[in-house]
């Protein structure tokens, strides 16, 4: 247990320097510091991915149950995402953002229980549940980070600022399209979390359970997005307020996954 | 020997003198023969544009090449053009090609077509003979440093003119121009030259709408666009992607009651406005309308000053890329100098021990083909195994600077003329029939050596190494 938290802490360690460096390479661009950010990226990527491992191991179960777990493991599917991506494309700013999005989350992982174990009846069925769950929040992560990118180079582009920000940034609407195409992936693997978790639910309880608050909030938020979607379907092109609801969106992702959960029959450790 | 460049650019020399000194395309070549027949200039390359005429040249001299260029440009320009005359040598020369090639000695930081003027001047010089591989190898490193400073520094992309930073805009917006419709009011010069910029960034469809019909209908004949009436600016607005604005009127054109009809009717797809005119066409109320992105000369002015110090900051991670690049090209120098004198003390041992086989053979004349081959190899494998130590070392303590060459000729009794000898032979492929130069000569030398251990030419298999080479 000892172990694995100075593991965690490394990794949060690493994590925490590698998007400084990001934040000041994006300030005063220097190849040398966008090359450390990035081994200190990769290395913190390592980390948790051993951290994981080991949690596998000594724990005998698959580390998904907790919001600790959850709130790491999107971090940790960000970080794969992004240094994948950066393997083939030059995403500059993207990866700054992506990584502070992921730091985020996996420094807010740390104020949760982190050695809680529950072995669930019917596992395999809810591994499935959180995993897809995870995979959408992941999406919705991107969606979130693209949105926020876009609001501000459309502010520095309105506001005439020719800085850092704009020569790095990618257009506005390749932003916007990430975003959406985002929103668009996550949006059926949330559908897909929701079904397989009432199922398992009914499989667990007996009967099934309408009156949770996460599947309250879960539903609410799979609407909002949907919402998203099909405005954005109608117009072809999500203005500053729709990708301003993107944002509004994600925020409702987090409540979901942190505050509500706490109030859940099921989702509570 | 000696690198120089010796020339006069737009910075040392205005226009009247350029324009007499530069060599134009089709005097080229009688230049480069002069040059080659020249004893004083071992190796040139020209570099003629329109800002600068430039020649680099390897000589035995410094002094005598430099009084020989000197007299060149002035013979060509005059005295006056000797005086606006500036000289580098060696690392500086090499220094001076390499911000040359990346456009950090161009009038506009970092232009692209430099890079292109160098490498057709070198491609000339060699065709012509007049490189050997001194030049050779300083050219292609200096054109290595102009495409990376372009490619992964990307100190071009950023434009500086103001036609092309609207288009930048329009990119930022956009991304991909693809599909984009564009809405050219008023048929001036600046409209037709960032319609040209639009066009190369491939805009598919575009009208042009301007008060006399007429003038509007040969602009778009230019671009195969679609002309509209003045009446029907409205409907061109509300269709249009990209809006270049740049009449000659008093008042606003684009007002912000018609932009607001015009934006009702294409929902929520944004525009972006540039109003190039002076008086302005377009009313900054319309920059206030939602999805409306608008820009005047002064903001493109803005980006295009905003560009130049972007370029100014990206010079100076070129500056690192050239030294980087000074740095491998002064070891590959410090290795030429050493392969004449590695080749002097093989050919010592070689010698020797083609001595010492003929006294074998004198002695023993009863030995057998088999038991020649033998001695052969044995006597050519002591030679190898002596040297090989001293070579290795002898080649890194060259590069590292921290010991005199000569130390070491002096050791082995290398004289003054044999090392003359096969720095010819490295450096001036064309001396001697079938050297390669450099370190390349050196092995096949010593392939050859190794050949001649007794065993058959063909015996190994094509390409493989002996185990002296692995």
């Amino acid at each position: 247990m000892a172990n694995a938290r100075l593991l965690y802490d490394a990794f949060i360690a690493l994590y925490a320097l590698s998007v400084v460096l990001f934040f000041v390479d994006a300030v005063h661009p220097r190849r040398a510091l966008n090359r450390s950010a990035l081994a200190l990226l990769f290395t913190s990527f390592v980390l948790e991915t051993v951290f994981f491992l080991d949690r596998l191991q000594t724990s005998g179960a698959v580390p998904v149950l907790t919001s600790f777990d959850a709130l790491s493991l999107v971090a940790w599917m960000i970080l794969a995402v992004t240094l994948v991506v950066d393997a083939f494309f030059r995403v500059h700013l993207v990866l700054f953002m992506a990584n502070l999005t992921g730091f985020a989350m996996a420094a807010f992982a740390v104020f949760r229980p982190m050695g809680a174990v529950y072995h669930a009846p019917e596992g395999d069925l809810l591994y499935l549940h959180i995993g897809f769950a995870l995979l959408s929040y992941t999406a919705f992560a991107f969606a979130f980070v693209f949105s926020l990118m876009y609001l501000i180079e459309h502010r520095f582009l309105r506001e005439k600022r020719w800085n850092r920000w704009h020569f790095r940034s990618p257009p506005l609407d390749v932003l916007e399209r990430l975003a959406y195409r985002s929103i668009i992936l996550g949006l059926p693997l949330l559908l897909v979390a929701m079904v397989l978790g009432t199922i398992w639910g009914k499989l667990t309880v007996g009967r099934f359970v309408y009156l949770d608050p996460k599947l309250f909030s879960t539903t609410l938020l799979w609407g909002m997005y949907g919402v998203s979607l099909l405005l954005r379907v109608r117009s072809g092109w999500s203005g500053p307020r729709l990708v301003g609801y993107n944002v509004v969106c994600f925020s409702a992702v987090i409540v979901n996954l942190v505050v509500v959960g706490s109030f859940s029959l099921f989702h509570r450790v | 020997m000696h690198i120089i460049a010796v020339g006069l650019n737009h910075r040392s020399a205005p226009v009247e003198i350029r324009e007499r000194v530069s060599v134009p395309e089709d005097a080229l070549e009688a230049v480069l023969s002069a040059f080659r027949n020249t004893r004083t200039l071992l190796e040139s390359v020209i570099v003629s544009t329109c800002n600068r005429t430039e020649v680099y040249a390897v000589v035995g001299s410094a002094r005598a090449g430099r009084d020989y260029l000197r007299t060149w440009f002035a013979r060509r320009g005059g005295d006056e053009a000797a005086r606006h005359l500036y000289i580098h040598e060696d690392q500086e020369a090499a220094r001076h090609l390499m911000r040359v090639a990346s456009g950090l000695d161009s009038l506009v930081l970092g232009e692209t077509q430099i890079l292109g003027q160098v490498r057709d001047a070198y491609l000339a010089a060699e065709a012509a003979g007049n490189t050997g591989a001194l030049l050779n190898q300083l050219f292609r490193r200096a054109i290595r440093v102009g495409k990376r400073a372009q490619a992964e520094a990307g100190i071009g992309q950023n434009p500086v003119s103001v036609s092309y930073a609207a288009v930048q805009l329009v990119r930022k917006v956009f991304g991909d121009l693809r599909g984009k419709r564009v809405l050219v009011v008023g048929a001036g010069k600046m409209s037709r030259l960032t319609a040209q910029h639009l066009f190369a960034a491939g805009i598919a469809q575009m009208q042009v709408c301007n008060r006399t019909l007429a003038r509007a209908e040969a602009l778009a004949a230019v671009f195969g666009a679609t002309p509209l009436p003045w009446t029907a600016l409205e409907d061109g607005l509300a269709q249009a992607d990209v809006v270049i604005s740049s009449t000659g009127a008093e008042g606003f054109v684009i007002g912000a009651d018609m932009a607001r009809r015009a934006l009702a009717r294409r929902g929520r797809r944004p525009v972006v406005v540039v109003d190039i005119a002076v008086p302005r066409d377009v009313d900054p109320a319309v920059g206030e309308l939602g999805q409306v992105y608008l820009y005047d000369i002064d903001d493109l002015e803005g980006v295009v000053a905003a560009n130049l110090a972007e370029r100014e900051r990206l010079a100076r991670e070129v500056e690192r890329m050239i030294a980087e690049a000074l740095r491998e090209y002064g070891h590959w120098l410090a290795e030429q100098e050493v392969v004449p004198l590695i080749a002097a003390i093989r050919a010592r041992g070689e010698a020797i021990q083609a001595s010492v086989m003929d006294s074998i053979g004198r002695k023993m004349p009863g030995l057998s083909d088999r038991e020649r081959e033998l001695l052969q190899k044995h006597t050519m494998s002591i030679v190898n195994q002596l040297l090989r130590d001293p070579v290795k070392n002898m080649k890194e303590l060259a590069i590292s600077g921290e010991a005199p060459l000569d130390v070491f000729a002096r050791v082995f009794g290398v004289t003054d003329e044999d090392l003359r000898r096969h720095r010819d032979a490295a450096l001036w492929p064309e001396a001697e029939a079938g050297a390669g130069g450099g370190l390349s000569e050196l092995v096949r030398h010593w392939g050859d050596a190794l050949r001649r251990d007794g065993r058959p030419r063909d015996a190994d298999a094509p390409g493989a190494l002996r185990p002296a080479l692995r």
